[in-house]
């Protein structure tokens, strides 16, 4: 039997194979396309379009779908780390799934008035002149019903000028967010913000029934989804509006009340913490001293509410160097232990 | 930049129905593939994992799987790029391979369930249609700004 | 239809009618082919003999062989067989000695006559399992890993359980073993706690009725290389693969001419030997599948600079894709 440690054959890399051209089929693409970007006319009116629009969560610009009649969705890859497909008679190494996710695309808009029309009404085409992905995305793409839900509308004569306005900008992505929180909630999609518990979903489908996530939980993570169109200034600025509790906060709470908990249950608690910051002689009694104090992962899931820690999904992908550090954090202190109140 | 997905409507309606395998790892080859005999052919329905579950193998890796479909409101296509330019401003084209409203999905070692990545994934279309097709009305907006002032006034 | 094909046909009908008619029992050497490939070599198949009357009324003694463990291609077959004690003669008269020692023909000989011959059908029994090249590199590429040993008690133990099941009376156990025998000794006791067991290295070579198992898998494990149908659409010239064994210039040849670039090689090989991997090697395309659970490193608890916004050398904020996404393998589109 092999004694690789990974399971592939990992051949080197044949100089003369390199040189050979690759087929067509390299080329080809798997796409989940919306029925509703679908309803074409015949031949030469347009065509569905792949476009690059600036794409404020990527500080970069990304890929998002046109239809001629004006409709615009953003394109998502699906890419878990070890896929590809088979088509009829070929195989295709790009194993990812495109899909179009339909946009409110007044979300894109934000960045660029923001930018442009703080200070002083401006019509759209004037927005971005020499940018004209942007100019075409402005005038093409956003309706004018979302622009009046971030802007002040002027108009004069046959031109319409627009003014960034912050306060409603932001209690319209307030009003977003408790959107998707709602559907989060619907759904019972985990939220919760402790990391290990969050990747349930991959173990099994029982543990989505224990799913405790918490209104917070649920609006944390919307805004999260609504900021991902967003600056990050942004950002930040709907967290506060909406008073969601840094989630580093939330944590140091959690795992606070979890001591207080335990230390009310055996007195010994308190007085153990202290040990604890005495006793350095061994690293390794420390830790052990740590992790009966919860205040450490441990992977053989001690106290509540941290579980047994599955295995995230992402780690398939782990890159050599990320073994090695995930290999170093183990028994070391947990990000909390540092928020403890002394 | 812009890609165009160079077909029609009429095009689409004729375009072939494909025949897709969702496999569980990463190939690094494109091209022809013997999938009749060399796959297709080992694959069988195995009840003991529940109904409609199918077994095969790949290299030897045991396969579990599920013929699935395309998620509802999607149409899957195969799209091809017969050369893909150099210079990345270069105008390009996207033609039709075919079609496809299911396919089948395959685990390693795994039975197919809502606890796979691919499922869960379909969850965003959820969350992108509550952000895209719920308008925000005025008079909500206007009450929304209204309930803001007065909490801050309350916390001041 | 000329004269001809009508002579064709009615040859192949006759095959067919033959082959439908042995193909569910075992009567001689040579329904044993037909047997074999009547079923999908991609599975595992056991075949269980009648039981004579005689082992359902005396105390029987069971031995139990392997064949075909080390090879590269091919199915491992595991074969038990038992007679009364007070039988083990006609053991001797069939020839069953050092199995070892026997050729391919003076096996097939006691194989036909243990099935043919009065005197060995009226006491002493068999059953064989077939197990799949397929099957076994599939148990061995589990992501959870199961051995091979672990693959052939589970089938040594079915095969036990299957003469139990048909009421064999056994009361002594004799298995022939490779591995260290007091780990597999302890295991077939908890599960048969009533029998004497004995697992002995070259045990074949032992006691008659191991060496009567080793001959019944070992002429299965030859027929079924025979008879291999290739779903691939192979066609191998009589079958020669050689013995299986990794340094047979013959088996090597057959590794390195059936190799296809996705699917690697026709189910016949083991690819979870490493000669079928090494082969595999720079011949087909790179395949990389989610590492054994074994393998995997253990998860740390999340990571401290999760919660820092990581700055490029250039100094700007390198955001992180929103964890609704990311955990799903989701993101935008920037490369297409």
């Amino acid at each position: 039997m092999s004694k690789k440690s990974t399971r592939s054959s990992q051949p080197k890399p044949d100089p003369e194979a390199a040189a050979k051209p690759t087929t067509v089929s390299a080329l080809k693409k798997i796409l989940f396309v919306s029925k509703s970007l679908l309803e074409l006319e015949d031949a030469s009116s347009g065509r569905l379009c792949l476009e690059r629009f600036h794409h404020p969560g990527k500080g970069q610009s990304a890929l998002f779908i046109t239809h001629p009649n004006g409709q615009i969705m953003e394109l998502l890859e699906y890419a878990e780390p070890r896929r590809s497909w088979l088509i009829n008679n070929e195989v295709c190494s790009n194993g990812k799934i495109y899909m179009t996710m339909p946009l409110d695309p007044t979300l894109l808009a934000v960045h660029h008035l923001r930018k442009h029309c703080d200070q002083k009404a401006i019509s759209l085409d004037s927005i971005a002149v020499e940018d004209s992905s942007t100019t075409r995305l402005l005038t093409k793409f956003v309706p004018s019903q979302g622009l009046k839900c971030i802007a002040d509308v002027k108009v004069s004569g046959d031109l319409t000028f627009y003014k960034y306005n912050a306060e409603r900008t932001m209690a319209w992505l307030a009003l977003k967010t408790r959107q998707v929180q709602a559907v989060l909630k619907a759904k019972q999609i985990h939220c919760g913000q402790n990391a290990a518990q969050s990747q349930n979903f991959v173990r099994s489908e029982k543990l989505q029934v224990e799913n405790n996530s918490s209104d917070v939980d649920y609006l944390r993570m919307a805004c999260d989804i609504v900021g991902r169109y967003l600056d990050i200034d942004l950002h930040e600025m709907l967290t506060h509006y909406l008073d969601i509790p840094k989630e580093i906060q939330a944590l140091a709470e959690e795992k606070n009340a979890a001591q207080k908990r335990k230390s009310q249950q055996g007195q010994a608690g308190g007085a153990q913490s202290k040990k604890i910051k005495l006793n350095a002689e061994s690293e390794q009694d420390q830790n052990t001293e740590l992790k009966k104090s919860g205040l450490i992962d441990s992977d053989s899931g001690g106290s509540p509410p941290t579980p047994v820690a599955p295995t995230p999904l992402k780690e398939h992908s782990m890159t050599a160097k990320e073994k090695a550090l995930a290999k170093g954090a183990r028994g070391s202190k947990s990000i909390t232990s540092f928020f403890k109140v002394k | 930049m812009s890609i165009t997905l160079d077909f029609d409507a009429k095009q689409l309606a004729k375009s072939k129905q494909l025949s897709l395998h969702y496999l569980p790892a990463k190939i690094q080859g494109d091209g022809e593939a013997n999938v009749e005999k060399c796959f297709n052919n080992y694959t069988r329905e195995n009840p003991d994992y529940g109904s409609g579950i199918l077994t095969n193998s790949l290299r030897g890796y045991p396969l579990l799987g599920q013929q699935a479909n395309v998620p509802s409101g999607y149409k899957g296509l195969v799209l091809q790029e017969t050369e893909k330019p150099l210079i990345d401003t270069a105008e390009r084209q996207l033609r039709l391979t075919g079609q496809f409203d299911e396919f089948i999905y395959w685990n390693y070692d795994k039975v197919p369930s809502n606890a796979d990545g691919y499922r869960q994934a379909l969850l965003m279309t959820d969350v992108a249609e509550a952000l895209m097709y719920q308008p925000i009305k005025q008079e909500d907006l206007d009450a929304e700004i209204q309930r803001h002032k007065e909490s801050k006034k309350e916390n001041s | 239809m000329s004269e001809e094909e009508l002579e064709v046909k009615i040859e192949k009908d006759e095959e067919k009618h033959q082959t439908e008619e042995n193909v569910n029992k075992i009567t001689s050497l040579k329904s044993l082919g037909p047997f074999i490939s009547a079923r999908e070599n991609s599975k595992n198949t056991i075949y269980v003999s009648d039981v004579p009357d005689i082992c359902k009324e005396q105390p029987c003694m069971l031995g139990v062989d392997e064949a075909g463990r080390g090879p590269v291609l091919g199915p491992m077959v595991y074969g038990i067989s038992y007679c009364p004690l007070e039988s083990k003669q006609a053991l001797i008269d069939l020839g069953c000695a050092d199995s070892k020692q026997l050729t391919e023909e003076k096996r097939d000989i006691i194989f036909n006559e243990l099935n043919t011959l009065d005197y060995a059908t009226e006491c002493i029994g068999w059953a064989v399992e077939i197990i799949s090249p397929n099957v076994i590199s599939s148990s061995m590429y589990r992501r959870s890993k199961c051995s091979l040993n672990e693959v052939s008690m589970d089938s040594a133990m079915g095969l036990i359980q299957q003469a139990i099941d048909a009421g064999v009376q056994i009361a002594e156990v004799y298995v022939d073993t490779v591995g260290p025998p007091e780990k597999y000794q302890e295991k077939l006791l908890r599960r048969f706690p009533n029998f004497k067991i004995t697992v002995a290295k070259k045990a074949d070579s032992t006691y008659p009725i191991v060496s009567a198992a080793s001959i019944c898998a070992k002429v299965t494990r030859d027929h079924a290389l025979k008879v291999w149908k290739f779903p691939e659409g192979l066609v191998i010239k009589d079958n020669a693969f050689g013995s299986g064994y990794p340094g047979d210039p013959v088996t090597k040849r057959f590794l390195v001419e059936n190799i296809d670039l996705v699917f690697g090689f026709p189910r016949l090989v083991r690819f979870s030997w490493s000669t079928a991997e090494n082969a595999l090697v720079d011949k087909a395309y790179e395949m990389e599948f989610d590492e054994p659970d074994s393998e995997k490193p253990k998860y740390a608890g999340a990571k401290l600079t999760k919660f820092f916004n990581k700055t490029t050398k250039s100094g700007e904020i390198k955001r992180e894709e929103c964890r609704f996404l990311s955990q799903r393998h989701l993101g935008s589109v920037t490369d297409f």
